[in-house]
């Protein structure tokens, strides 16, 4: 196997605010091109949570996404703040876009959401026995809904391809797998 | 009862656009009136991939370095829908053509899905490829620097499931692909 990576020879940042940083690297490809400016967007890891209640349905959650002006069915989520254990991340976002609560969760897979721009990564997990916690109330402010699906419900709308959020869909897919709903023959 | 949701724009700036990126930050107004300053959006051409099968049986993959994260991992084939692409399935038989030197007898489509709605305005279409054989005449795209390989389809399900697929809308389009191949199925 060959070595396909590049040089970094120089980097400097573009914008770095809040929401935003972005850097222009200089980089020297294995066959001597040079690619000036390249551009990455540093951008921060998120966690994606399968929640399964005791009566096995999928909590999810329905929001609208402005770039692509569409309401999507999507895993409860979030950034993973600086030091933030990705698990605790995973069962605060569930807790505060859901409402639901469980200590039953169990890691996925991590992959990269766009490794080609930017550098984050999308850890999925799996919370079995949710239950709502009946004080915490999902954040008004967040614009959510939250939605149940049943077994049955979930696993049709995921074959039919009823979810748009193609980072989220690959997390979908493994939990089904990892609950035995759905099976490598 | 579904509520609207639907954001106005209210400006737009282009913060980077070059061959391989376009960043905008936009300002936009939600339906209860208030301001979302700055909403940044990220506009990419469509993309296509495919799980890709020789006559053979076996599965076509790479490897390519993405300086992004830095890692080196591993891909199903695939690349931009072009402005000269009639279609994304046009797109992915080129782009199988251009990468692996295959040309393939069927090529089933998949359905498309977002990316990532929360940050990109693009679509991802996904493909099945069957019957490929390889055309030693097919000219490569070396400006891609990608390295092709050869696995089983056991092999295939093994570096899924230890995590070795680096872009995880590709771990959704195999998914997609393995279901249609029957090698997934409801318990």
């Amino acid at each position: 196997m060959r070595d396909l990576r590049w040089k970094v020879l120089s980097t400097s940042y573009v914008y770095e605010n809040k929401w935003f940083h972005a850097r222009a690297d200089s980089c020297e490809l294995p066959d001597g091109r040079i690619i000036e400016p390249y551009f990455v967007v540093e951008l921060p890891d998120f966690c994606n949570t399968i929640v399964v209640t005791k009566d096995e349905h999928i909590i999810m959650v329905r929001q609208y996404r402005y770039p692509i002006d569409q309401t999507t069915y999507e895993l409860p989520g979030g950034v993973i703040e600086k030091g933030e254990d990705p698990a605790i991340a995973a069962l605060r976002e569930m807790r505060e876009e859901t409402g639901y609560i469980s200590n039953d969760i169990e890691f996925l897979y991590k992959a990269a959401a766009n490794p080609a721009l930017n550098i984050n990564t999308a850890h999925f997990y799996l919370v079995r026995n949710a239950e709502p916690s009946g004080k915490d109330q999902p954040d008004e402010l967040e614009d959510i809904d939250v939605v149940r699906f049943s077994k049955t419900e979930f696993i049709r709308m995921l074959q039919e391809n009823k979810f748009q959020h193609g980072v989220q869909i690959g997390g979908m897919y493994a939990a089904m797998i990892r609950l035995g709903w759905l099976n490598y023959p | 009862m579904a509520r609207l949701f639907s954001w106005k724009t209210i400006s737009s700036q282009q913060l980077l656009k070059d061959k391989w990126i376009d960043v905008r930050a936009d300002v936009c107004e939600k339906p209860d009136g208030s301001i979302i300053e700055p909403f940044y959006v990220y506009r990419f051409p469509d993309y296509a991939c495919a799980l890709a099968i020789t006559k053979d049986g076996k599965v076509i993959l790479e490897r390519m370095y993405r300086h992004g994260l830095g890692i080196t991992g591993v891909e199903l084939p695939g690349g931009c829908v072009d402005a000269a692409d009639a279609s994304p399935a046009v797109a992915i038989a080129r782009e199988l053509r251009e990468e692996t030197g295959y040309h393939f007898e069927t090529i089933e489509y998949l359905g498309h899905i977002s990316p990532n709605p929360t940050t990109n305005t693009n679509l991802m279409h996904m493909f099945l490829a069957k019957g490929g054989e390889f055309d030693p005449l097919q000219p490569l795209d070396v400006e891609e620097d990608v390295e092709t390989f050869l696995v089983t389809m056991d092999e295939l399900v093994n570096l899924l499931q230890t995590q070795q697929f680096a872009q995880s809308m590709q771990v959704t389009a195999l998914f997609f692909a393995l279901q249609k191949l029957g090698r997934i199925i409801v318990q």
